[in-house]
């Protein structure tokens, strides 16, 4: 799989993962690693530059004990983004299966 | 690695970067925080970095879209040195009317302002080792301290023409092989020293030399630089075919022919241009051949017009062919 495939999945996968409830930078690590086994390091930059484009706002929340973690919430426009990028994943896998799964039309 | 050592080399990656302040606080704020929240997990250094990954491995992701610094400063003087080539026609034709009207005969040592074009671009954009620049440069220097200095300047037209040789000796500099810079360079400045004393001595009395055989006798100093052209120059024909050869045989033959049935010694030489155009043509790209074959164009038809319609003052106009065609080509 390409680089710029992949990394479109992951940006994908980290703004269905913070649609679903914000979260803080760790979770996020975390979550992506449990589930698609990604290499943690690439997450805190697909982070900032989702921010940056105004997919995510973001607050500190402080805490007595511990350090000030940053959550990520996914804005209207980072829905409106999420949305749109799943039709089109929806799209390009229905017709990937065609493809891998010889169900298409061979002249 | 500790948080803070890593922090601050991530800082100084960041820094070699063009990037607001206040990005770069917020970046290192958040590995900052990231840190911190790994270690309450009870996390050592190590398994921290291996996290959230080593400064030099993160720093392409997170500077995507901003340029390095160097690379700012890098473009900025070079779009500088393109707005300064670009002038240089401008700076030329203005020196020109200077020259030609402000200076008594000012129009016979003018027409070398427009050597400052070709000049600037080899000065600003040409190449990056000071000797091959010098080399580039050589053959302006060359005509300029003959022309303006040498032969106007002092009537020194004869052995000015001397001035030319730092052309080869220059260029000889370059070669891979220090034998081979030494018999080149060296070979030719000291054949050049040993004619000029021979020529000087023999024009102030103090030996009695024939002038057409003082040239002929100090030819024993090229031998060595003729062992090296030689040896190159077979080389090259066996590696790029007989052509050259050929070329140069014929072109010798014509040479002769037309000199001696026509009288043409002035100008019979430029046949010896084929060999040359035959390599730029078999060898150059394409889009480049017209810009390498401008010079040989130009000088051919200087001397045409020169020797066949008396109309030297003007012919020089012709050279204006080489930056001409070339910025039209986009170099």
């Amino acid at each position: 799989m390409t680089t710029q495939l992949k990394k479109g999945i992951i940006e994908l996968c980290v703004l269905k993962i913070i649609s679903d409830e914000p979260l803080s930078g760790v979770h996020v690590i975390e979550r992506m690693k449990e589930m698609l086994n990604v290499n943690e390091n690439t997450v805190y930059p697909i982070l900032r530059r989702l921010t940056a484009q105004d997919y995510f706002r973001t607050h500190t929340e402080k805490s007595e004990i511990g350090a000030p973690k940053k959550v990520y919430t996914l804005t209207e426009h980072g829905q409106n983004y999420l949305d749109k990028g799943l039709l089109e994943w929806k799209d390009f896998m229905k017709d990937v299966s065609t493809i891998l799964g010889g169900h298409y039309d061979k002249k | 690695m500790t948080k803070n050592n890593y922090l601050t080399f991530l800082q100084t990656l960041l820094d070699e970067y063009v990037m607001d302040n206040q990005i770069k606080e917020d970046i290192i704020k958040d590995y900052d925080s990231l840190w911190l929240q790994y270690e309450e997990l009870g996390m050592d250094p190590q398994s921290i970095i291996s996290k959230l990954g080593e400064p030099k491995d993160i720093i392409g992701e997170l500077t995507e879209g901003y340029i390095k610094k160097e690379t700012k400063l890098y473009y900025k003087k070079k779009s500088f040195n393109n707005k300064l080539i670009a002038l240089t026609p401008f700076i030329a034709l203005v020196l020109f009317f200077m020259i030609g009207f402000l200076v008594p005969n000012g129009f016979i040592y003018a027409w070398q302002t427009f050597l400052l074009i070709p000049m600037s671009a080899i000065i600003l954009e040409g190449p990056k080792k000071n000797l091959e620049k010098l080399t580039a440069l050589s053959p302006f220097i060359a005509l300029i301290l003959f022309f303006s200095i040498l032969g106007f300047g002092f009537n020194l037209w004869h052995p000015g023409w001397m001035i030319f040789l730092i052309i080869p000796i220059i260029g000889g500099l370059n070669h891979p092989s220090i034998l081979k810079r030494v018999l080149i360079s060296g070979g030719l400045l000291v054949t050049a020293i040993l004619y000029l004393m021979i020529d000087q001595l023999s024009s102030f009395g103090v030996i009695q030399i024939n002038a057409n055989v003082s040239l002929p006798y100090s030819l024993f100093v090229f031998i060595p630089v003729l062992i090296v052209i030689l040896y190159e120059w077979l080389k090259n024909i066996l590696k790029n075919g007989w052509m050259y050869l050929i070329l140069l045989v014929i072109s010798t033959a014509l040479y002769f022919y037309i000199s001696i049935a026509f009288d043409l010694w002035v100008i019979s030489w430029l046949v010896f241009f084929s060999i040359p155009i035959y390599a730029i043509m078999k060898q150059a790209p394409k889009k480049d051949k017209i810009i390498a074959l401008m010079p040989f164009i130009s000088t051919s038809l200087f001397m045409i017009l020169g020797y066949f319609f008396n109309v030297w003052a003007f012919a020089w106009l012709v050279f204006l062919l080489i930056p001409v065609v070339a910025i039209i080509q986009g170099k």
